[in-house]
C-alpha cells in the first residue's frame, strides 16, 4: 500500500501526486479522500479521473485525517496493490439496486475480500443502498466506506468516481487486498426505551404518540441543564444522539440534525415499531470506543500484519469531542501503521459477523 | 447503562410487531426477517416453507439473498431438513456450528422452519424467548398461505363464473338462433295457411285448415317465448320508448283478448282511469307484450267469472308518473308456497298443471326481465281457487304531446314490386302475401340479380333481403344508389330478421328507406308497402317538364285534420299549428333565399323541413310540393326545382291561410 498525504490546498499538488501514484507498477487502483476546506471546485478533479488508467474512487469529506491529525484542507490517497473492480450507481433513484449491483459489480471468482463504499450522504436512499449491498454480497467480504459530503449537509457533488465528481451517488470498489474492521461507538443511553410510533424513512415523527421533538427535548434539557432555546439545535443535539436498541451489541446510533415542525430528521432510517434511546457519551468512553474498534480490526485481520489503517469516523462525533478528538485519534493508532481517514457523514462497515447497517457518530477502522 | 433484560425486552417486543404486517407471504417475511436479525445480533436468516402435498421444503426467503453461496447455511438447512422429516426428536432450537457461523433451528410449527446465524451463540436464555416469536411467524405464514389460497380459490370461481356466464350467453344465442330459424317456416306455414283458409275449401277442410293454424299459433307463441327470453339472457333486448296513444295501444289488446274471453264464457272487463292521458311515452312494443303474456295466463287458468283489467296513471313524485296495470281473473288462483317462484324462469306450478294448460313457463319470467329492462316493478297476490291480481308499474312520460298524426292515408296498394330474397319459402310466402295485396312482383334471388332487374325496369319498391349468399342486400342497395339519379329515391325497404335498432340503423345508412321484421306479418307489410307505394310516384319518377303534379292534392287533407282534433287536445292542436305556421314561414325564407341565389343545395334542408311539417298537418299540395322541390334540388334538375321554387312561396301562403280558417275555433 501506498499512502500519500498532500497538505497543500492545490489541485496541482493532488493531481501531481495522483499521476505518480497511477504511474507505479504495484499501484492498481487509488482511495482518494479529499478534504472540502480546498479552494477548488470538485470539478477541477473530473478530467484526472476520467482519463486515468486505474480506478481513482472516493469521497469528499468535511476533513481528511493523517497520522493523528485532521485537515480541512488537501487530500489523503492509498495506491492499492491488490485488484480492483468497481462501480459507480450514478441514479440511486432507480428501481432494484440489487439488480444494478449484480450486473456492474457481480461477486464471482475474482477479487472478493474487501468492498470500500461511499454514497453522497445527503442522498435519501443510502437505506435502500446498504440493504441491496446486504443482500447482493452478504458476509463473505467486508465493507469499509462512509457517506460523502460537507459538515453543513449542503447537497454538492461529493462522490468521487471514476466517471468525475458525482452527486446523489455511490462508487463501490471491490478490492482483492485482506482487510480487518472494527467498529464501536461508546454511547451510552440515559433514558427508557421510546416506542417509534410514526416514522417516514429518515424522519421520526413521534415516539410514544407525542411529537417526537417534545419527547427528545425533555430528556436532553433535563441532563443538559440546558435549553434548546437558548442555542441552536445541532449545537445542544450533537451530544445527544438516538440509540436503536439491539441485543449483544451496542445500540445502532441514529444523529438527529435537525428538527422539522416537532419532527427530527437524523442521518439514517429510523424504522417504525423500533425502540430508541436518547443517549449521551463521556469523552473518555468514546475515545476507548474508538480504541476498541482499532483493536478488532486487529483481531479480525487475523493472521498476517497490516500495512496501513483508514479510519473512519463521524463529524459529528468530532464536533462533539472538540479538542479531544486528537485524543480518539492518537487512541486508534497502531504503532509504525500509517493511518489515513476522513471524517463522515454516516459509517459503513462490516466485517460479515452482523446485519449490515449505516452507522452515525461511531468510529470505524479499517486495517490493510 | 440500559437494563439489559429491558433491552431485550424491547428487541422482542419490535421483532414480535413486526410480524403480520401483510398477507402477502413475500412481502410479510421481507418485513420482519431484517428485524429477527439485527434486533438479535444475528448476521443471516432463513425461512424453508415444506410443501402441503410433495412435502419438499424450499427456501422461501434467506437474508442475505447471498448467504444462499454460503456452505454453513446449506449444512444446517440440509440438517434442519433431514431432522424434521425423519420425525426425529431434535432440540428446540436446532444448533449446527458451520463455517464460523452458528445456526439455530426452529421448526415453524407444520409450515416449515426458520433458521438464523449468528458469529456467536445466543446467550442463555435469550434463544427461549425466541420461540414464541417463533409460533407468531408460523401463525403469520399460515394466515399468509390461507388468505394466498383463499385469493386462488376466488380467482378460480371468478374464471368458473365468467366461463358459465359465457357458456350460457352461448347457449342464449343458440336458442335465439334456432328460435328463429324455427319461426322462419313456422311463419310460413301460418301465413300460406291463413290465404288458403280465404279459398273455397268445404266445411271439412276448414276444420282441418282451423287446426293447422291454431297449432300453429300455439308452437309460434312458445317458439316467441323462448326466443325474448334467450333475447333477455343474451343481454340484446332493446327497449325504445316513444310517444304512443296509449288508448289506441288498450283498444287492441282488449278487442284481441275480449273475444276468446266471450267464447270461453268470461266476464272480460277493462276498467280506465278517466284521467288517462291520450299520449303517453315508454316502450309500446314491450308494454303489449306484458299484457299479453298477463292475459295469456288469465284467460288460460280462468274457466268461470272474469278476467278484469285497471288501468291508471300515478303521479309519484313531483314531475314523474307511472302507468299501474292491474291484471285480476277469478282463475284457479296460485298456491302460497308456489308464489315464491313465480316470476323466476321455466316455473311452472306443477307437472300436472303443466300437462293440463302447457307452456314454457317462461311468459311471467319473461314479464318480470320486460318490467325490470323498463325501471318499472310487479307483483301479485293470489289465492287458491278464488283467482289471482297481477300488477305492474312502469314510469312513464305524459308531457310530451304527438306532433304528427300516425300514419298518412294510404292509397290502396298494388304497384311493382322487387322481391329480393334467396329463401324459396319466403319467396313463395312473400309473393303470395303481395300478390294478395294487388301488387305485381318480380323475384331476384341474389344481390347481383336486383340490380340487373332495377336497371332492366324501373320498380315502384324494392324488397331487399339483407342476409343473402354473396351480395349481400347492403352492398346491393349501396351499388343500386350508385346506378344514378333515378335510383337515388326508389324506395328500398329491407327484410331483416336481425330488428335490433343498430341493424335497423345499418340498413339506414346503407341508403335503405324503411324496414320490415321477419318472418313477415300480413298486416305489417301491408302498412309499409301502402306507405311506399304511396310515395313512390312522386320519388321515383320524378316528371322535370310536367305540369305540377302537387296542384292535384286539395290544400288540406279533412281525414287527417279530423283525426288530429281526436287525438289530441284542443291546446296542443293550438301550439301545433302555431309552430308549423312559424316554422314553415322561417323555411319559407329560407328558400326565398335559395332562389335568389339559384343555390339548389341550400333549399334541400328548408324543403324537407316544410314536407314532414306539412304532412303531419294534413297539407297535402305543400307536402307533395315540398317533397317534388326536395327531389328535383338533391337530383339538381334546376328548371323544375326554380319552377318550384317560385310556386312554393304562394302555396304556403295559401295553406296558412287554409289552417288559420280551419282552425278558427283553436287558433
Amino acid at each position: 500500500m501506498q499512502v500519500v498525504f498532500v497538505a497543500k490546498d492545490s489541485l496541482a499538488d493532488i493531481e501531481l501526486n495522483l499521476r505518480s501514484l497511477l504511474a507505479r507498477s504495484d499501484v492498481r487502483g487509488i482511495l482518494l479522500m479529499v478534504a472540502s476546506g480546498n479552494a477548488f471546485p470538485a470539478s477541477a478533479l473530473d478530467p484526472l479521473l476520467k482519463h486515468a488508467n486505474k480506478p481513482i474512487f472516493g469521497g469528499i469529506f468535511p476533513s481528511v485525517m493523517w497520522e493523528g491529525e485532521q485537515y480541512g484542507t488537501g487530500a489523503v490517497m492509498m495506491g492499492l496493490s491488490c485488484e480492483v473492480r468497481w462501480a459507480v450507481l450514478d441514479d440511486l433513484q432507480q428501481g432494484s439496486l440489487e439488480a444494478s449491483l449484480q450486473e456492474a459489480l457481480a461477486l464471482d471468482d475474482g477479487a472478493r475480500e474487501t468492498l470500500f463504499t461511499f454514497v453522497d450522504g445527503c442522498s435519501s436512499q443510502i437505506n435502500k443502498l446498504i440493504a441491496a449491498l446486504f443482500n447482493q454480497y452478504g458476509l463473505e467480504l467486508n465493507y469499509i466506506g462512509g457517506g460523502c459530503g460537507t459538515a453543513s449537509f449542503e447537497s454538492m457533488p461529493c462522490v468521487i468516481t471514476p466517471a468525475g465528481v458525482l452527486q446523489d451517488a455511490a462508487v463501490l470498489a471491490l478490492a482483492g487486498c485482506h482487510s480487518g474492521v472494527g467498529v464501536a461507538h461508546g454511547w451510552q443511553s440515559i433514558s427508557g426505551a421510546f416506542k417509534v410510533t410514526e416514522a417516514d424513512g429518515n424522519r421520526i415523527i413521534s415516539l410514544d404518540w407525542i411529537p417526537a421533538f417534545e419527547v427528545y427535548r425533555q430528556v436532553v434539557e433535563s441532563h443538559a441543564g440546558a435549553s434548546f432555546a437558548g442555542s441552536s439545535f445541532r449545537d445542544l443535539a450533537k451530544a445527544y444522539p438516538f440509540g436503536i436498541a439491539k441485543l449483544g451489541k451496542e445500540m445502532v446510533i441514529r444523529d438527529p440534525v435537525q428538527c422539522i415542525d416537532g419532527s427530527l430528521l437524523c442521518v439514517g432510517e429510523v424504522r417504525r415499531g423500533a425502540y430508541v434511546h436518547v443517549m449521551h457519551g463521556k469523552a473518555a468512553e468514546l475515545i476507548q470506543a474508538a480504541r476498541q474498534a482499532s483493536e478488532l480490526a486487529l483481531a479480525s485481520f487475523g493472521h498476517t500484519s497490516p500495512s496501513a489503517m483508514l479510519f473512519v469516523n463521524c463529524v459529528s462525533r468530532s464536533l462533539f469531542l472538540g479538542p479531544d478528538f486528537s485524543q480518539e485519534m492518537a487512541a486508534v493508532r497502531q504503532s509504525g501503521l500509517p493511518m489515513m481517514g476522513a471524517l463522515t457523514l454516516g459509517e459503513i462497515a462490516n466485517s460479515g459477523q452482523d446485519y449490515l447497517e449505516l452507522f452515525n457518530k461511531t468510529s470505524v477502522v479499517g486495517l490493510l | 447503562m440500559a437494563n439489559t433484560s429491558l433491552i431485550e425486552q424491547e428487541v422482542l417486543h419490535e421483532i414480535a410487531m413486526s410480524i403480520g404486517i401483510s398477507l402477502d407471504l413475500g412481502d410479510m417475511l421481507r418485513e420482519c426477517l431484517p428485524i429477527f436479525v439485527r434486533g438479535l445480533g444475528c448476521c443471516t436468516a432463513a425461512v424453508l416453507l415444506q410443501d402441503g402435498e410433495c412435502g419438499f421444503f424450499t427456501p422461501k426467503c434467506i437474508l442475505p439473498h447471498a448467504a444462499m453461496r454460503n456452505r454453513g447455511l446449506h449444512q444446517a438447512m440440509a440438517k434442519a431438513i433431514d431432522l424434521h422429516t425423519s420425525g426425529q426428536v431434535f432440540a428446540i432450537p436446532l444448533m449446527e456450528q458451520a463455517e464460523q457461523h452458528l445456526y439455530y433451528a426452529w421448526p415453524l410449527k407444520e409450515t416449515g422452519i426458520l433458521l438464523l446465524g449468528r458469529s456467536n451463540a445466543f446467550a442463555y436464555p435469550l434463544y427461549m424467548e425466541v420461540g414464541p416469536l417463533v409460533d407468531k411467524l408460523a401463525f403469520a405464514i399460515q394466515a399468509c398461505e390461507q388468505y394466498d389460497s383463499l385469493r386462488v380459490a376466488k380467482q378460480a370461481m371468478a374464471k368458473a363464473r365468467d366461463e358459465a356466464e359465457s357458456a350460457n350467453k352461448a347457449k342464449s344465442y343458440f336458442l335465439a338462433t334456432m328460435s328463429h330459424e324455427i319461426r322462419t317456416p313456422l311463419n310460413a306455414v301460418l301465413n300460406l295457411s291463413e290465404l288458403l283458409a280465404e279459398t273455397q275449401l268445404n266445411d271439412h277442410q276448414h276444420r282441418l285448415l282451423n287446426g293447422i293454424c291454431s297449432g300453429g299459433q300455439a308452437l309460434l307463441q312458445l317458439v316467441n317465448d323462448v326466443l325474448d327470453f334467450s333475447k333477455i339472457e343474451a343481454g340484446k333486448l332493446e327497449f325504445i320508448p316513444e310517444p304512443f296513444h296509449l288508448g289506441s295501444l288498450l283498444d287492441g289488446v282488449r278487442d284481441l283478448y275480449g273475444k276468446q274471453a266471450t267464447e270461453k264464457g268470461l266476464f272480460f272487463e277493462f276498467k280506465l282511469d278517466p284521467q288517462l292521458p291520450d299520449v303517453i311515452e315508454t316502450d309500446p312494443s314491450r308494454l303489449r307484450q306484458i299484457l299479453h303474456n298477463l292475459l295469456s295466463n288469465a284467460l288460460k287458468f280462468t274457466d268461470r267469472g272474469f278476467i278484469r283489467v285497471t288501468v291508471a296513471v300515478e303521479s309519484v313524485a313531483p314531475g314523474a308518473k307511472q302507468l299501474r296495470i292491474v291484471v285480476e281473473d277469478s282463475g284457479i288462483g296460485i298456491a302460497e308456497e308456489h308464489q315464491a317462484g313465480l316470476f323466476q324462469e321455466f316455473h311452472q306450478l306443477d307437472s300436472g298443471l303443466n300437462r293440463r294448460f302447457g307452456g314454457t313457463g317462461l311468459g311471467l319470467a319473461i314479464v318480470a326481465r320486460l318490467v325490470d329492462g323498463m325501471k318499472g316493478s310487479l307483483g301479485m297476490s293470489s289465492c287458491l281457487g278464488e283467482g289471482s291480481r297481477f300488477w305492474f308499474a312502469l314510469p312513464v312520460l305524459t308531457t310530451r304531446p304527438l306532433t304528427a298524426p300516425q300514419a298518412l292515408p294510404l292509397p290502396t296498394p298494388g304497384g311493382d314490386i322487387l322481391l329480393v330474397e334467396d329463401s324459396p319459402t319466403n319467396q313463395m310466402v312473400a309473393c303470395a302475401l303481395l300478390e294478395k295485396l294487388g301488387c305485381q312482383v318480380t323475384v331476384a334471388e341474389s344481390g347481383v340479380q336486383a340490380i340487373a332487374a332495377v336497371q332492366n325496369k324501373m320498380f315502384d319498391l324494392v324488397l331487399m333481403d339483407i342476409s343473402m349468399p354473396g351480395m349481400d342486400g347492403m352492398e346491393a342497395t349501396q351499388r343500386i344508389r350508385q346506378l344514378g339519379p333515378d335510383y337515388v329515391q326508389l324506395p328500398i325497404v329491407a327484410m331483416t330478421a336481425h330488428a335490433l335498432a343498430q341493424d335497423r340503423a345499418s340498413c339506414l345508412a346503407a341508403g335503405m328507406n324503411d324496414y320490415l321484421s321477419k318472418p313477415l306479418q300480413r298486416e305489417r307489410l301491408q302498412d309499409v308497402v301502402s306507405r311506399w307505394l304511396a310515395s313512390a310516384p312522386i320519388a321515383v319518377h320524378p316528371a322535370p317538364d310536367s305540369a305540377p303534379a302537387w296542384s292535384t292534392y286539395p290544400i288540406l287533407e279533412p281525414s287527417i285534420l279530423d283525426a288530429l282534433q281526436q287525438e289530441t287536445t284542443p291546446q296542443v292542436l293550438r301550439q301545433v299549428v302555431e309552430l308549423f305556421i312559424q316554422e314553415v314561414g322561417e323555411h319559407g325564407k329560407a328558400l326565398g333565399s335559395a332562389l335568389s341565389a339559384m343555390d339548389l343545395q341550400a333549399a334541400v334542408s328548408p324543403a324537407h323541413a316544410i314536407k314532414s311539417s306539412a304532412g303531419a298537418l294534413g297539407a297535402m299540395a305543400l307536402y307533395h310540393a315540398a317533397s317534388a322541390l326536395e327531389s328535383a334540388c338533391r337530383l339538381a334538375h334546376a328548371d323544375t326545382a326554380t319552377q318550384l321554387l317560385r310556386d312554393i312561396s304562394p302555396l304556403i301562403q295559401q295553406t296558412v291561410a287554409h289552417l288559420q280558417q280551419h282552425f278558427q275555433p283553436v287558433c
